[in-house]
């Protein structure tokens, strides 16, 4: 096997928690996860060459990974719907109050799909300028989005609050 | 609510992720599929079929 497909191999092995995990939270289907896993998987093996470590490898799979997934679901109309506030009221408040691991993925899921990508990557700790960068929208837009989502999840995470207090 | 908390949550969202190896067989499967050519090969086509009638026109005005 050549030395640039073990490589490549061996950068998605080291990832695929990540690409996964983006997979998981923009699909519902596991057919369609699987789909747009093997699209993300081709996209990076395509950019492969072009990637000379000028940025950062986490970046550039951030990069390819959240253009592919937005550009699929423009094309196939295909993502997880964003729910209403209150049908994701009730599953947090039936999760374990303290268990932000259960918690996130439902939250994000209630997100646009600009928005899932914008909390995703300051989660990672990216700045508004990286993000605006990676997703190709100006930082005002990022800020004025991420401060939206901000005041969105306190105030689902405060009705979980109260809702696990109550109980 | 506190972003840190959320931060170590989508940590451990990937590690669960990333729990299921990924076989090297499935990503060259992956990146070794031919490519449908087909659109791409109609467009040559139908170039060089202009380019020619474009020429045989011109000359026959000679």
């Amino acid at each position: 096997m050549e030395l640039t497909k073990r490589n490549f191999i061996q950068i998605i092995n080291k990832n695929r928690g990540l690409i996964r995990s983006l997979c998981k939270i923009y699909f519902s289907s596991s057919e369609d996860q699987k789909d747009a896993f093997q699209d993300i998987i081709l996209q990076l093996w395509k950019s492969f060459d072009t990637f000379r470590g000028e940025s950062e490898i986490g970046t550039w799979i951030y990069r390819v990974c959240l253009n592919t997934i937005l550009g699929k679901i423009k094309k196939e109309k295909k993502s997880v719907p964003v729910e209403p506030i209150d049908v994701h009221h009730f599953y947090i408040s039936n999760a374990k109050a303290d268990d932000n691991t259960e918690l996130l993925p439902i939250i994000i899921q209630s997100l646009k799909d600009i928005d899932k990508a914008i909390m995703v990557l300051h989660l990672e700790g990216y700045q508004n300028r990286e993000i605006a960068d990676i997703l190709n929208i100006s930082p005002t837009n990022v800020g004025t989005r991420f401060n939206r989502v901000k005041s969105q999840l306190k105030m689902k995470f405060n009705n979980e609050y109260h809702a696990s207090e109550q109980s | 609510m506190h972003l840190n908390n959320l931060k170590s949550a989508w940590e451990q969202l990937k590690i669960m992720n990333a729990i299921e190896p990924v076989e090297s067989y499935e990503i060259l499967s992956i990146i070794e599929r031919p490519v449908n050519n087909t659109a791409v090969r109609f467009r040559r086509i139908l170039f060089g079929l202009v380019i020619f009638i474009l020429i045989t026109v011109i000359c026959q005005g000679g």
